[in-house]
């Protein structure tokens, strides 16, 4: 009997440090441990005490690429603690922020770590030389995504604008129009990425898992909705602990996500699987170009789910900013005091569903946070898909099997830094 | 040590943080090009494949030393690097989790994981020069990324990166920003180390000092401004370390009476 253990240490082209470390025995996998070797932050411990105002500015710097989503998650679960209302344009110019995010960080995963893999580069810097016109494409619309973060939120990462109750300061109509006509001529940068990747092979795998993420009646949710899943849950979100749970595995820093004793999906397929009825004319084409079947149940297709959902942003950023325009844009002060108060909110960060909960004193000063991000979601269904993959790809070398299993991972757009600031456990 | 093609080997290196500041780099777009014409990137883990071992001309590091193992980590690229930048508020002063060094450690790993936590290596967290010398420290949280890109300019020619030693307040009178002390928002341009062209402030919001003090910090004017404001001494207290908690090791600031 020969026992082998194919340690991967360091995933490469993820955010964040993790390890994957599979026991095998006669080719057959007796054991999977995928461990997050970030150092431990504790956000929710050293946030209590914090201020309400100053929580979703300490919280968003969990995750950098995902800091918008954070910190608009994190102001609105404030907001409902604090019984605060903000108008329709603040609540738009919050999702134009969003959508920004969403543009930024679908086309970094999809074009500059994922990519690699289908074309046979170890990564995006050498992928220039062979392919100069792909890799301009994607520097210009990360930007694209990067200036819609400026526009709304002052800064590409760590937004400095976004407060509770507004914003310390808003776009111009001007420059609302600038940016709406950037992304209408993108659209035909974005179209070419979309037919390229149609002609790239995706890897043949299906499991059939369970899969979560926000649903509304009027659009395709992102930035808030019931809980909902692909077998038909819809959930009001401060009931999240009834349908996610954690465990808390002794060999990492980070919680896993399960549901029903199991592992289940977050993120951009997972989105695509329950919110298709909702998509816009642009995403739906390029769904169409890339033969995406829904619902789909091949991990890997993740990442052009994710190209899909870039397009389906595009048309939502140029319908919001449409609406922005429209409106007076008067930005109203409301009332920002202290109170005891509970707050939820959850958000589809482009990797995943993504959780916040706070209770606050009558100081308003936090007394309890819960933060579940998408990475600590998919743990549990990423080490079962391991289990399911590699029987199909131990025949082939170690290089081989190293290279299919860090290709799953990426799949899965991990966020590894975010991982480690799991919930309390009860 | 320069690669074959006489370009400066360059390492980029995380240890615990959020990555903003490796991400910041990504987000040079105007300029990713031209700077990987000036480097040869040997090892960048969060953007590459292949990565070597060293040994490197230049090592960027981002993020703070939070355990056991990332001190053995530092030790090592320090080793094997000729020049060593510190990138980033965490890297830097410690950044926003050294919070947590000011309160009871085993209690705080209870409240996220529960009982499970024998296997958590957590020590208190520092920046990266409290273990090694670094050789220059790009402030912020996240770093500033045109100050960066200086910053690789500068180090292509063998010069030193220069960091400005005047506070926000400056870049804020160059910006002709209105004050915002005097619409009684509790700002700390005026004990923050500049470089980031005032940005905050510019927007309309409070510098929240993500630069770190400067080297001739004034506390106790800042503390003078700002009580007279109302603002309280636990407000402040938590101002001054929100992003630079090894400022609290300052003898000036252990000086000071809140
Ligand atoms: S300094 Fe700020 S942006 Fe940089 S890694 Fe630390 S938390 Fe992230
Ligand atoms: S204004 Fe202050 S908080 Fe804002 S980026 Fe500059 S130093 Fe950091």
């Amino acid at each position: 009997m020969t026992t082998e253990n194919i340690d991967i240490k360091h995933i490469a082209r993820v955010e964040g440090h993790g390890s994957l470390y599979v026991t095998t025995k006669d080719k057959e996998l007796v054991d999977v441990k995928m461990s997050v070797d970030e150092g431990a932050r504790l956000f929710e411990a050293f946030l209590k005490g914090r201020e309400f105002t100053e929580v979703p500015e300490i919280a968003c710097r969990i995750c950098a690429i995902c800091s918008a989503s954070h910190r608009v998650v994190s102001t609105k679960a404030v907001e409902k603690a604090m019984g605060i209302e903000v108008n329709e344009d603040v609540v738009d110019l919050r999702r134009l922020l969003v959508w920004g995010e969403y543009i930024e960080s679908h086309i970094l995963h999809a074009l500059y770590l994922a990519l690699p893999d289908y074309i046979g580069h170890e990564s995006v810097i050498s992928a220039a030389g062979e392919y100069p016109d792909v890799v301009k494409i994607a520097l210009k619309l990360k930007k694209l995504g990067n200036d819609l973060q400026i526009l709304a939120g002052g800064r590409e990462v760590h937004q400095v604008t976004p407060m509770v109750g507004g914003f310390s300061s808003y776009p111009t109509k001007d420059r609302l129009r600038e940016l709406k006509q950037e992304i209408l001529d993108a659209r035909e940068d974005l179209q070419t990425c979309v037919d390229l990747w149609a002609t790239l092979e995706e890897p043949k795998f299906e499991r059939e898992t369970d899969y979560l993420a926000i649903r509304r009646d009027d659009e395709y949710a992102l930035v808030d909705g019931d809980l909902a899943t692909l077998d038909g849950l819809r959930a009001p979100v401060e009931d999240y602990k009834e349908h996610i749970q954690e465990r808390v595995p002794d060999y990492s820093y980070a919680k896993a996500g399960i549901r029903n004793s199991h592992g289940f999906f977050v993120g951009a397929l997972a989105r695509l699987n329950i919110n298709e009825d909702h998509l816009l004319p642009f995403a739906r084409s390029a769904l169409e170009t890339l033969e995406i079947d829904l619902p789909s149940y091949n991990t890997f297709l993740n990442n052009a789910a994710q190209l899909v959902e870039t397009a389906q942003v595009f048309e939502m950023a140029e319908n919001t900013i449409d609406k922005l325009l429209a409106s007076d844009m008067e930005w109203y002060e409301p009332e920002v005091a202290p109170r005891a108060g509970t707050g939820t909110h959850i958000t589809e960060a482009p990797r995943g569903t993504l959780v916040h909960s706070y209770e606050f004193d009558e100081d308003g000063l936090l007394t309890y946070a819960d933060i579940i991000t998408p990475t600590a979601m998919n743990y549990t269904n990423l080490e079962e898909d391991v289990r399911e993959l590699y029987p199909s790809i131990n025949h082939q070398d170690r290089s081989g099997i190293e290279f299919m299993l860090n290709r799953l991972i990426r799949a899965y757009d991990p966020c590894i830094s975010c991982s480690c600031h799991l919930s309390t456990v009860e | 040590m320069m690669s074959d093609n006489g370009k400066p080997k360059v390492g980029i290196f995380g240890l615990t943080g959020c990555a903003g500041c490796q991400l910041n780099i990504l987000n040079i777009e105007d300029h990713l090009l031209d700077i990987l014409g000036l480097v040869d990137i040997t090892t960048w883990v969060m953007a590459k494949q292949e990565n070597s071992d060293g040994p490197w001309d230049i090592a960027f590091i981002e993020g703070s030393v939070a355990k056991e193992s990332e001190v053995e980590r530092v030790k090592k690229i320090r080793e094997n690097s000729d020049v060593l930048i510190a990138i980033g508020a965490c890297a830097t002063h410690g950044g926003v989790p050294a919070i947590r060094n000011m309160r009871d450690i085993e209690e705080m790993k209870g409240t996220v994981y529960g009982a499970q936590t024998s296997h958590l290596d957590v020590i208190p967290i520092k920046p990266v020069s409290h273990y090694v010398d670094v050789d220059a420290e790009l402030p912020g949280c996240p770093m500033d990324k045109m100050e960066f890109v200086r910053a690789v300019m500068a180090l292509a020619m063998k010069k030193t990166p220069q960091i400005p030693n005047y506070s926000v307040c400056y870049e804020c009178r160059v910006n002709e920003n209105p004050c915002l002390l005097d619409e009684g928002k509790f700002c700390m341009g005026p004990v923050t180390q500049a470089g980031c062209d005032s940005l905050c402030p510019s927007y309309g919001a409070a510098c929240e000092g993500c630069r770190g003090p400067i080297a001739q910090v004034n506390w106790g004017a800042e503390v003078k401004i700002l009580k007279e404001m109302g603002a309280t001494a636990d407000q402040i207290r938590r101002k001054f370390l929100k992003y630079c908690p090894s400022t609290a090791d300052m003898e000036e600031f252990q000086e000071l009476t809140l």
